[in-house]
């Protein structure tokens, strides 16, 4: 494997990472806020945040292109904050990342949400437990396997995501060119031989990946059972 | 809004049907279309040329044709792979010459029917040139060297004025030049190299013709596929794009003139 690979190889991991702990974070309050919604807008939120899921990575790409551009006012504002340009950086594609897998993490985390069986937390309730307790002692406990399998899809994702950072990255070794940018770069310049390197590795890593969230999922559904 | 079960087994029913139809129609109208592949910086001209074909009186009437743009790598990837093009319009003389050298093309059919030329392209500029590159801080727009045949001759140019290694100068690489236009378009890097081709329009103060000493010419080739199963009306729409009158519009769009030998090829 070349050093641009291996290079390529770790930031694209790095990535994946990176991504899934921010969307934990951001992920696991909206979707908690989400189950417990109830509203006639609700099918409108639910619709926004599942629209990663059926769009073209390529429209994505294309309006984050226009907001990172330091004309915008998003792109002018973060200028102005951090003194840096969003577009060709690694916060860039970070960023295109999280909202690309967004519906990855919210997915699991709502169905199992809103599967849960209030009477538990009822009880608590009434014995005097706190919210913040109820959450950690109770729903974390019984949703853990969806947590894992929702960080585990997000990481996945991101692994094989291409058209977002094709369109914002700009193909900058060691920031922006990740596996299937390299990957696509090797199959263009007609060198197949290190294409099928990675392109073999991704496909080992990717079901790897899927077979232990399946072996994890089988094992939830028999606690559940 | 609640969808009943009926409703939606209806609506697949008759977009199935109709679509059945269509197919039908489709293939008792038998309709002979040339498809034709062209690497993306040519697309444009590409698409001008055939309607002024179509139009032109001296010119017998062109076939029908389908224009599928690509990079020149992918296209030809394609043809590798026994795509279904009858003509492929490349940016470079690599992968025509490729496909020569493993017989996938008709016999003699590979000729240059454009040289390319490349602009440095700086909207916000007062003025652009030779010290305004060289002045250069922060992004700078290109297409990916290794894929496309203008980022190639980018990075002939900054080497030739030995700019290559400078650290103040951060190369975004576009997939294809199309994309390096669009970063600099978007406003997202401030200037960069691209397609004169792609740049005609805009004015003087912003772009700078790259003088052709700096870098190889970009000679762009066609080929006609073997496998075409309409090799005449290939030839004609070869022969209309190789014509003076063709030749004449495409110079007007960016291009050079072509070599005087190219057409020995």
């Amino acid at each position: 494997m070349a050093a641009t690979d291996i290079t390529a190889l770790w930031l694209t991991l790095k990535l994946a990472f990176i991504t899934s702990c921010i969307l934990l974070v951001i992920g696991t309050p909206l979707a908690w806020w989400l189950s417990g919604w109830q509203s006639r807008f609700k099918p409108l939120v639910l619709a926004i945040v599942a629209l990663p899921l059926v769009l073209p990575p390529t429209v994505l790409g294309f309006y984050l292109l226009i907001a990172f551009s330091p004309q915008s006012e998003f792109g002018a504002l973060w200028q102005n904050i951090t003194g840096k340009q969003l577009a060709f950086s690694f916060y860039g594609i970070l960023l295109g990342s999280i909202l690309y897998s967004l519906p990855f993490m919210l997915q699991p985390l709502y169905a199992a949400f809103s599967q849960l069986p209030k009477t538990y937390l009822d009880v608590a309730h009434t014995l005097g437990m706190g919210k913040v307790a109820r959450f950690c002692k109770i729903v974390v406990p019984l949703t853990k396997a969806s947590f894992i399998s929702a960080f585990g899809l997000c990481f996945a994702h991101t692994l094989g995501e291409f058209g977002v950072v094709l369109m914002i990255g700009g193909n900058i070794p060691g920031e922006t060119q990740v596996l299937s940018i390299a990957l696509f770069d090797h199959v263009e310049s007609m060198q197949y031989q290190q294409a099928h390197v990675l392109a073999a590795g991704l496909l080992v890593l990717s079901f790897v990946l899927l077979v232990v969230l399946y072996r994890q999922h089988g094992k939830k559904a028999q606690l559940w059972g | 809004m609640r969808v009943s079960l009926h409703s939606f087994i209806y609506a697949v029913v008759f977009f199935s049907l109709s679509l059945l139809s269509q197919n039908c129609l489709a293939e008792n109208e038998q309709v002979l279309t040339l498809r034709v592949a062209v690497a993306a910086n040519f697309s444009q001209t590409l698409r001008e040329l055939i309607a002024v074909g179509d139009s032109s009186n001296n010119q017998q009437n062109l076939p029908q044709i389908d224009v599928v743009v690509g990079s020149t790598g992918t296209l030809y990837a394609q043809i590798v792979h026994g795509a279904p093009f009858d003509i492929f319009l490349a940016a470079n003389v690599k992968h025509p010459a490729q496909l020569e050298q493993n017989g996938l093309i008709a016999e003699h059919s590979r000729h240059t029917y454009a040289v390319g030329q490349l602009a440095f392209w700086c909207p916000s500029c007062e003025s652009t040139d030779e010290q305004s590159l060289k002045n250069w801080q922060g992004n700078l727009a290109i297409a990916n060297p290794t894929l496309a045949p203008y980022g190639e001759a980018a990075i002939q140019v900054l080497q030739a004025l030995n700019l290559a290694d400078l650290t103040s100068i951060r190369l975004v690489q576009g997939n294809n030049v199309a994309q390096a236009f669009q970063f600099i378009d978007s406003g997202n890097t401030l200037g960069g190299f691209v397609a004169a081709s792609q740049v005609m329009e805009k004015t003087e103060a912003q772009t700078w013709l790259v003088p052709h000493q700096f870098y190889a010419p970009i000679e762009q080739q066609l080929v006609i596929v073997k496998n075409t199963k309409q090799l005449a009306a290939a030839k004609q729409l070869v022969a209309f794009l190789l014509s003076e009158q063709a030749q004449l519009i495409i110079q007007q769009h960016g291009y050079q003139a072509l070599p005087v030998n190219s057409k020995a090829n």
